[in-house]
């Protein structure tokens, strides 16, 4: 393709680094393995094995190529949990989650007084498997702070494909699955009536898990609403409302830098659609569970900020690190709870009004959806409109 | 860079998708290998992406019009939403170091530079310098508007440039 006037101009600007990024991008395209696969993409295609990535509700993994990764990801939770015997001691009584004085509905939320929206900006999700929607999930644990047992639930179409991950165990009566992937997670799979629940835990054994999906697919095999307040959960443990994402929707999270008046520092809050988030929650370090929303303190990766989470209600919210790996301030626990209940929802046209002031870039789609969940931040996927 | 799609499908038989299916994933893995490879910087993810198109077109074979472009399309998606999906853990590995390629220093440093930019830059990057894509249509690629798309092209070749000079 013709190069466009915005590109020479590039070229222009920066003559040594458009040249070197150039040769470099074909140097190691060249150098990239790309051995042929067919037979596994052959087999996959047949049902004898799971495709390529981990999916919403099927929990599928790939194949061999996956085992550096998961010696890594081993390496992973070793640093995580070294971080967490470090970091205990600060967790603090503050503030329970984002505030719900003001529930408006636009999922527009704006920082607390004596902060600033400073930029915008978006990032795109996608759901992943035509036709697992609607789905609801849940996030369930015994709230504490030494990465206590926590549970993330999902409801969802049976996919089309069976799922082999793992091994094969008896759920209520019916074949389910038992596996173990990423994060040592303990997860259990089972369908029943066209639809598959997953439970995904930590620090919870496979006859809980079990209980709790043979307990779900006999409320879906009864022909009665999902109701997780008669599902037999472990001791102790607190359940947030459930979030039912209602179609196959391609969604954006929207990160918001906002900066303190005086001091300077800079923190990132994520706006994004219900259930995006509660994944995350299976490695905080603490989490509480109140009101049908939980929220909980991830640390962060390879000695960046911390995050605190909060799932379970419209709108999920992330508070500390950004998710582009841009530079932000650190903040405390108490810190970062002031600062989310802090947070409050705002109309469409206050929080137009707010980014007008904003000095750094605003994306242009944030600026003309109405709300976090309208066009052009949600389409529907492609493939889903035939 | 929208995929359009036949309003009337033609059903295929499922052996004969198949063929076809495996047919099209010898002929264009190796340059959507490729350019995972350089969106994610992980090789490992790169083929395991790759792997997930080919399904995600197989159902949808009899009414993509442009298989390839579909399958850039798929790709991109996976290996921006793939940043999301994974979470913490995966956020994690992609910020160590790479095993790289057997490089000249003076590109294995641009190659390092290009990993640690934020992954909004690291991708208009690649798809510009090294897909030779128009701006605008690496603004319907991404969805972003086109003035978005040179901020942050220009935002992240400054920021390659500081960091190999520096």
């Amino acid at each position: 393709m013709s190069r466009d006037a915005g590109s020479d101009t590039l070229d222009r600007d920066f003559p040594d680094a458009a040249a070197r990024l150039r040769a470099t991008l074909a140097a190691v395209a060249s150098a990239t393995a790309a051995p042929d696969r067919s037979d596994e993409l052959e087999a996959a295609l047949s049902g004898e094995m799971p495709g390529g990535l981990v999916r919403l509700g099927s929990r599928r993994r790939a194949p061999g190529r996956r085992r550096l990764l998961a010696v890594a990801a081993a390496v992973v939770v070793v640093a995580l949990v070294a971080a967490v015997l470090v970091a205990q001691s600060r967790e603090d009584a503050g503030p329970p989650a984002v505030s719900t004085e003001a529930d408006i509905g636009t999922g527009w939320y704006l920082p607390p007084a004596g902060w600033r929206v400073t930029s915008v900006d978006t990032d795109f999700l996608d759901v992943g498997e035509a036709g697992a929607c609607p789905c609801t999930t849940w996030l369930a644990a015994r709230p504490g702070s030494d990465r206590p047992p926590t549970l993330v639930v999902s409801e969802a179409g049976e996919p089309a494909e069976p799922d082999t991950t793992g091994r094969a165990i008896d759920v209520g009566g019916r074949e389910g699955r038992f596996a173990t992937p990423f994060f040592r997670n303990r997860v259990v799979t089972a369908a029943a009536a066209g639809r598959q629940v997953s439970v995904s835990g930590r620090k919870v054994g496979q006859d809980d898990l079990v209980a709790v999906a043979d307990a779900l697919l006999d409320q879906r095999e009864a022909g009665r609403d999902l109701d997780m307040a008669q599902v037999p959960l472990p001791d102790g443990f607190v359940a947030t409302a459930p979030v039912v994402t209602p179609a196959w929707l391609s969604e954006h999270l929207v990160a918001v830098t906002a900066t303190e008046n005086g001091t300077g520092r800079r923190l990132v809050y994520q706006v994004v659609p219900a259930g995006w988030l509660r994944g995350d929650l299976l490695v905080a370090r603490s989490i509480r569970v109140g009101d049908g929303v939980a929220t909980g303190l991830v640390d962060g990766a390879a000695g960046s900020p911390q995050t605190l989470y909060t799932a379970g209600r419209r709108v999920d919210i992330a508070v500390g690190d950004s998710p582009f790996g841009e530079p932000t301030s650190t903040f405390s626990d108490a810190e970062l709870r002031r600062f989310a209940a802090g947070l409050h929802e705002v109309t469409t046209d206050d929080w137009r009004a707010a980014l007008a002031g904003a000095p750094g870039g605003v994306d242009r789609d944030v600026r003309r959806a109405a709300t976090l969940t309208s066009p052009p931040l949600v389409v529907r996927h492609p493939v889903d409109r035939r | 860079m929208r995929t359009r799609m036949r309003s009337a499908p033609v059903v295929a038989d499922e052996d004969e998708r198949r063929e076809r299916l495996i047919a099209l994933y010898r002929d264009e893995r190796v340059g959507l290998v490729r350019l995972a490879h350089l969106m994610t910087g992980s090789p490992a993810l790169a083929e395991d992406i790759v792997q997930e198109a080919f399904l995600r077109l197989h159902p949808a074979l009899d009414t993509v019009e442009k298989p390839g472009a579909y399958l850039r399309t798929t790709v991109v998606n996976l290996c921006r939403s793939h940043h999301r999906r994974e979470g913490v853990a995966r956020r994690w590995l992609e910020r160590q170091p790479a095993p790289g390629a057997d490089l000249p220093p003076e590109l294995d440093e641009t190659w390092r530079a290009l990993r640690a930019l934020p992954e909004a830059q690291r991708h208009a990057l690649v798809l510009r310098f090294y897909l030779d894509l128009r701006i605008a249509d690496i603004a319907a690629l991404l969805g972003k508007p086109t003035g978005t798309v040179k901020s942050t092209l220009h935002r992240g070749l400054a920021a390659l440039t500081r960091e190999v000079t520096s």
